[in-house]
């Protein structure tokens, strides 16, 4: 898996813990890249997310954090106020393809009402600006459109 | 109850010729799920999601809608891909590269037809 993969996860865990807005920023500095996903949900405080299965939603569930430690052990989720903040890094040759999976993020917010904020590349992009551009996030026509676009705007850009 | 009046008549027939014009997969929407929890993402779903976009697009299908599902229990058969079609229900396909997608788009979506080696019961 590499560094963007793992926002499937963490956009995922967002979602579930009744998050109203997420925001993804995704930096780079001295060959590294930094992922930042902040949301506005609910926080547990008596668990050990990095655990494997240490996910309340039953099992099977709790095994993406426990795998991003693994990777990074230097990856932390902390409570900021009234903000989730999830953090982590790896080396900029294991970045992947930004098109292949933000896409995919605006989507997955948008079908459930959730704003999504993405900063990367050197573009702020929000759920609403890819509506406006592209229409209905789930279908193939609007995840293709998403795709081609940021593939243009922001993966050249990085 | 009022009648409608032509007018109201002729813009509720524009309204819907204009929705049916969308539905151009036997008549009605599909819907694609890729499971895209842990499980499937170590097991390659990424490559499956972006494979069965590129071929819808590729093929110019309309009014299909691709989401993403968490882990369904199924990890030994990751990458997990449900097709929700009118005519043929609920199907689940297991083990789904990026070949094996495009085969989904071309046989089931646009073809109608299972494709019987890959099923898989998520109940099991």
């Amino acid at each position: 898996m590499d560094a963007l993969d793992f926002l499937f996860e963490a956009v995922k865990n967002s979602l579930e813990a009744g998050a109203g807005t997420v925001s993804v920023r995704v930096e780079m500095d001295d060959g590294q890249v930094h992922v930042t996903c902040t949301d506005d949900g609910a926080w547990e405080p008596d668990v050990d997310h990095f655990a494997r299965g240490g996910s309340s939603k039953g099992d099977g569930r709790g095994q993406g954090l426990y795998l991003l430690a693994r990777l990074d052990r230097d990856a932390a989720l902390v409570r900021a106020g009234d903000r989730t903040v999830l953090t982590y890094s790896f080396p900029r040759r294991l970045m992947g393809d930004g098109s292949q999976v933000y896409p995919f993020l605006f989507s997955m917010c948008r079908s459930r009402g959730v704003h999504l904020v993405l900063d990367a590349g050197g573009r702020v992009l929000t759920d609403d600006d890819m509506v406006s551009m592209f229409g209905d996030l789930e279908t193939a026509g609007g995840i293709s459109g998403m795709k081609r676009f940021i593939a243009s705007s922001i993966d050249s850009e990085q | 109850m009022a009648k409608l009046s032509l007018e109201e008549l002729r813009a509720l027939r524009a309204k819907e010729s204009a929705r049916l014009e969308k539905r151009d997969i036997h008549g009605k929407r599909v819907h694609v799920v890729v499971g895209m929890g842990t499980c499937g993402i170590q097991a390659g779903a990424k490559v499956t999601l972006n494979s069965i976009v590129d071929e819808i697009e590729a093929k110019g299908l309309k009014d299909v809608i691709v989401t993403q599902a968490g882990c369904q229990g199924r990890c030994d058969m990751e990458p997990v891909v449900e097709v929700y079609t009118p005519s043929l229900g609920a199907v689940a396909y297991g083990k789904v590269d990026a070949k094996l997608a495009r085969r989904i788009v071309d046989e089931h979506i646009v073809g109608g037809k299972v494709i019987d080696d890959h099923r898989i019961d998520l109940e099991g």
